[in-house]
C-alpha cells in the first residue's frame, strides 16, 4: 500500500529514490551552470525570450475565447436534445407483440404529445436564456482580460518604489546564495544590474510591458505576472527570491496564496527578501493615496508579514528600513527570511 | 466453480496504450489458469474480436467471480458495476486535468470534469485500487480511494534498435511522440527548439509525431512555429504507423518532452529501448519514469531545457550513462514484472492460493 506521504503530488520529485534524485541533482548543476554562462556571455538576449512569449500571447486563445465556440455547440446539443421524439419504435420479435405496441402508441399518442411540446418549449426558453447569460459573459470575460494588464499594472504608485542598492551590500546572507534569485516586479532591471554586478545568478520578471521597453538588454528580464510565473516555477528551483512591488496591495488571500507558492520553489535553507510599507505611511503623497484607495488589497505592518512568513515556513533572521527609489518616494522596510528545512 | 476475472474497458482499441494493457492483463490472468473475458462499451477497429458487450456480463451473482474497471474516462459501466454485487477493482490510467485544455476547448474540459467526478463517485464501490506510477496513486488519494497499489504496466514490445553513444554538435533531430494536446506542452517543446537552434544549432530539426486530437490548438502550433522562425525545421507528423515510428525511433538522436501532465509517458520506454537519450520536463508522473534514463528539467525556462539537450547530445560519457540507466528503468518495467506485479495487486482482494503459487512460480523463474 503506497502511504499519502508517498503518493502527494507535490514532491514527486522528492519522492525519487535517493540514488536517482543525486543523479539528477548533479546533471541539474551541469544544466545551471551552462545555462549560467550562455547568459553571461549574453548569448540569450532577453529580447529573445520575450518575443517568444509575446507570440503565443497574439496566437494562443484568451481566458473565455475557446468558450465562445465550445458554449456555442454546447448549447446547440442541448436544443437538440431537447426535442422530445414521441415516436416510439414499435418493432417487436414476439409475434402479435408489434401490435400491441402500436395499439398502445395509438392511445397514447394525445398525451404524450401533450407532455413533450411543453417540456420542448420549456428547453427552447431556458436554452435562449443560458445563450442570453453565456453572450453577456462572454463580453464581460473579454473586458476584463482587456483590463487587467491596466489594473494590476495600475497599483503601484512610483513613490512606493524601493531602491535596495545598499540593502544588497549589507546582506551578506543574500551576497552568498547558491543558486538562482529571482526579482519580482524588477522593471527596467536597476536592482537586477545591482544584484548581478555581485557575481549572482538573477533573473526578473516585470508585467508593466511599457517600463521593459528600456530595460538593460544584457540582463534577464520576463515579461510575465507574479502569479503567473510563481505557478510555473519547479519545486526547489531558487535559492532566494526579492519580493517588492504591487504585491504588497493585493488582497490578503493573493499574498498568502503566493507566499505559499514560492515557498515550494525556493530551497530549503533559501531566502525571501520582501520589501513593504507600514499601513501608516505618509497621506500626504497623492499618488500613494490614490492607489491604496483603488488596491485590491492593504498593506500589512511587519508584525502580520512576519505572522504570514510564519505561517509557510520562513523564519526572519533581519529587518530594518529601505529607502525610496526617488527623492519624492515613502521609506519602506524589509524583512529577510530563510525557509526552514 | 472457476476463478473468474473479468476486465470492463469504457473504449477498446488495439493501437492506444489502456487496450493494450487490458488484452494484455486478459493474457496474464489466462496463463494463470483463470476465466478472463474483456467487457467494452465501444469497440474500435478490429476489437470486437476481442471483447464483448458489458451487458452480456451474466446476471446471476457468483462469489468466485471478480471485476476490474479500466478506468480512464467516464462511462456507464461505472454505474452498472456499481450495481453488482461481486468485488470490483479498479486500474486507474490517469485523466488529463481540465484546466489544462479549458482555454482551447471548453466541451472537453466539461467531459474531463465529469469523468474525474465519475471516478470519485465510484471510489466507495472499488474494494482495490491499482495503477502504474506514484503521481496516479496520488491522483485516486485525491479522488477518496484508501486502499491502492502501484503496478508496473504491461508495455507492448515494438521493434527496437541499438544505438551507440556519439557527440552531436550539429544536424540533431529531436523527437517527441505524443498526442498533440494542450497538456503535452508541444508549445513550451517549440520555444526550447526555437533557443536551441539560435544558440547552439542551426541545422537542428524537431519531428513532433501523435495523433492532432485537439485541431485548434494543433493549428496554433504550426503559426506559432512560423512566427519563431522554425516552421522549415519542425516536421508535424501526425499519427504514423509502427514501421515507420520505428524509424524515426531509429534515426532521431535525442528524446524530449515538455509535457506538463503524464500518468506514466509510454513514449520514455519506448526511447529507452531504441537507447535514445532523453530530455524531459520534470512534471507529473515523468521523474517516476525517467529515473537516470534522462536529464530531468525543472525550470519552465526555455533555455534551461535547451542547454540540457546540449550537455546531453555534445557528452557521449553521459550518453552512456543514461543507456545504463535505462537498462535498469526497463527492468522495473519488463513484462514478467509487470505480470507479477499487477496479479500480486488482483490477489490481495481474490486471495487464491492457485494464483499466489502461479505468482511464485513467475518470481521464481524470473530470479
Amino acid at each position: 500500500m503506497s502511504t499519502e506521504s508517498e503518493t502527494d503530488s507535490s514532491s514527486i520529485y522528492e519522492a525519487l529514490e535517493m540514488d536517482i534524485k543525486t543523479f539528477q541533482n548533479e546533471l541539474y548543476a551541469q544544466i545551471e551552470k551552462e545555462v549560467h554562462e550562455r547568459r553571461s556571455q549574453g548569448e540569450y538576449p532577453p529580447a529573445f525570450e520575450l518575443a517568444m512569449d509575446k507570440a503565443f500571447k497574439r496566437h494562443a486563445p484568451h481566458p473565455g475565447e475557446a468558450s465562445v465556440y465550445s458554449a456555442e455547440h454546447l448549447l446547440d446539443m442541448v436544443e437538440a436534445t431537447g426535442y422530445i421524439d414521441i415516436a416510439v419504435p414499435t418493432t417487436s420479435s414476439t409475434p402479435g407483440v408489434a401490435y400491441l405496441k402500436l395499439f398502445v402508441k395509438k392511445l397514447t399518442a394525445w398525451y404524450f404529445n401533450y407532455i413533450a411540446q411543453q417540456l420542448s418549449n420549456f428547453v427552447v426558453n431556458l436554452v435562449h436564456l443560458l445563450r442570453v447569460i453565456h453572450v453577456r459573459l462572454d463580453k464581460l470575460e473579454k473586458r476584463v482580460y482587456e483590463l487587467y494588464p491596466e489594473i494590476i499594472a495600475a497599483d503601484l504608485p512610483p513613490s512606493l518604489g524601493l531602491s535596495i542598492y545598499d540593502l544588497v551590500q549589507k546582506e551578506i546572507e543574500l551576497t552568498s546564495v547558491k543558486g538562482r534569485l529571482l526579482v519580482t516586479e524588477c522593471a527596467s532591471g536597476d536592482a537586477l544590474k545591482t544584484i548581478s554586478d555581485l557575481g549572482l545568478d538573477v533573473y526578473g520578471i516585470d508585467h508593466r510591458e511599457k517600463l521593459l521597453e528600456n530595460r538593460n538588454d544584457r540582463l534577464d528580464i520576463r515579461w510575465e505576472t507574479l502569479s503567473h510565473h510563481v505557478e510555473s516555477l519547479a519545486l526547489n528551483s531558487l535559492a532566494a527570491v526579492v519580493l517588492q512591488g504591487s504585491f504588497e496591495l493585493r488582497s490578503a488571500h493573493d499574498k498568502a496564496d503566493i507566499l505559499a507558492t514560492l515557498s515550494k520553489a525556493i530551497k530549503p535553507n533559501g531566502l525571501l527578501l520582501l520589501l513593504h510599507h507600514e499601513p501608516a505611511v505618509s497621506t500626504d503623497v497623492l499618488d500613494l493615496t490614490v492607489a491604496k484607495e483603488l488596491a485590491p488589497g492593504r498593506l500589512f505592518s511587519e508584525v502580520t508579514w512576519r505572522h504570514m512568513l510564519n505561517l509557510v515556513g520562513f523564519q526572519v533572521i533581519s529587518h530594518g528600513a529601505v529607502p525610496p527609489l526617488d527623492k519624492d518616494g515613502v521609506l519602506g522596510n524589509y524583512l529577510l527570511a530563510r525557509l526552514e528545512s | 466453480m472457476d476463478l473468474e476475472i473479468h476486465q470492463f474497458i469504457p473504449s477498446l482499441s488495439l493501437r492506444d496504450a489502456v487496450g493494450q494493457h487490458t488484452l494484455a492483463l486478459q493474457q496474464t490472468l489466462l496463463e494463470a489458469g483463470i476465466t478472463s473475458i474483456v467487457y467494452a462499451d465501444e469497440m474500435k477497429e478490429n476489437a470486437k474480436d476481442y471483447a464483448i458487450n458489458y451487458r452480456e456480463l451474466p446476471r446471476k451473482f457468483s462469489d468466485r467471480r471478480f471485476l476490474i474497471y479500466q478506468g480512464s474516462t467516464d462511462s456507464p459501466m461505472a454505474s452498472f458495476l456499481s450495481q453488482r454485487h461481486e468485488p470490483i477493482l479498479m486500474n486507474y490510467h490517469n485523466i488529463t486535468p481540465a484546466e489544462t485544455v479549458i482555454d482551447w476547448d471548453v466541451g472537453t474540459a466539461v467531459a474531463l470534469g465529469m469523468a474525474v467526478a465519475e471516478i470519485s463517485r465510484f471510489a466507495p464501490h472499488v474494494a482495490l485500487a491499482f495503477t502504474v506510477s506514484k503521481f496516479n496513486a496520488s491522483d485516486l488519494l485525491r479522488l477518496g480511494y484508501k486502499n491502492i497499489e502501484l503496478a508496473a504496466p504491461f508495455i507492448a514490445l515494438s521493434e527496437t534498435h541499438q544505438r551507440e553513444p556519439r557527440s552531436i554538435t550539429q544536424g540533431s533531430k529531436w523527437l517527441f511522440v505524443g498526442r498533440v494536446v494542450p497538456n503535452k506542452a508541444q508549445h513550451e517543446l517549440i520555444k526550447a527548439f526555437a533557443t536551441y537552434k539560435k544558440i547552439y544549432d542551426k541545422k537542428a530539426t524537431l519531428q513532433i509525431v501523435g495523433n492532432p486530437a485537439q485541431i485548434k490548438y494543433y493549428e496554433f502550433l504550426q503559426t506559432f512555429a512560423k512566427e519563431l522562425e522554425v516552421s522549415d525545421s519542425v516536421e508535424f507528423l501526425g499519427s504514423i504507423s509502427d514501421t515507420e515510428l520505428a524509424q524515426r525511433y531509429k534515426t532521431s538522436d535525442v528524446f524530449t518532452c515538455t509535457s506538463r501532465h503524464e500518468g506514466f509517458c509510454f513514449p520514455l520506454i519506448e526511447a529507452m529501448r531504441n537507447s535514445l537519450p532523453i530530455v524531459a520536463f520534470a512534471s507529473s508522473a515523468v521523474p517516476d519514469t525517467l529515473g537516470k534514463a534522462g536529464a530531468l528539467v525543472r525550470d519552465p525556462d526555455p533555455l534551461s531545457f535547451a542547454s540540457a539537450v546540449h550537455l546531453v547530445l555534445k557528452d557521449t560519457t553521459l550518453q552512456r550513462q543514461l543507456q545504463n540507466g535505462a537498462v535498469e528503468q526497463l527492468d522495473r518495467y519488463s513484462p514478467t514484472r509487470a505480470k507479477i506485479e499487477n496479479l500480486t495487486a488482483i490477489n490481495k482482494v481474490v486471495r487464491s492460493e492457485e494464483l499466489s503459487a502461479h505468482i511464485e512460480t513467475l518470481k521464481n523463474s524470473r530470479a
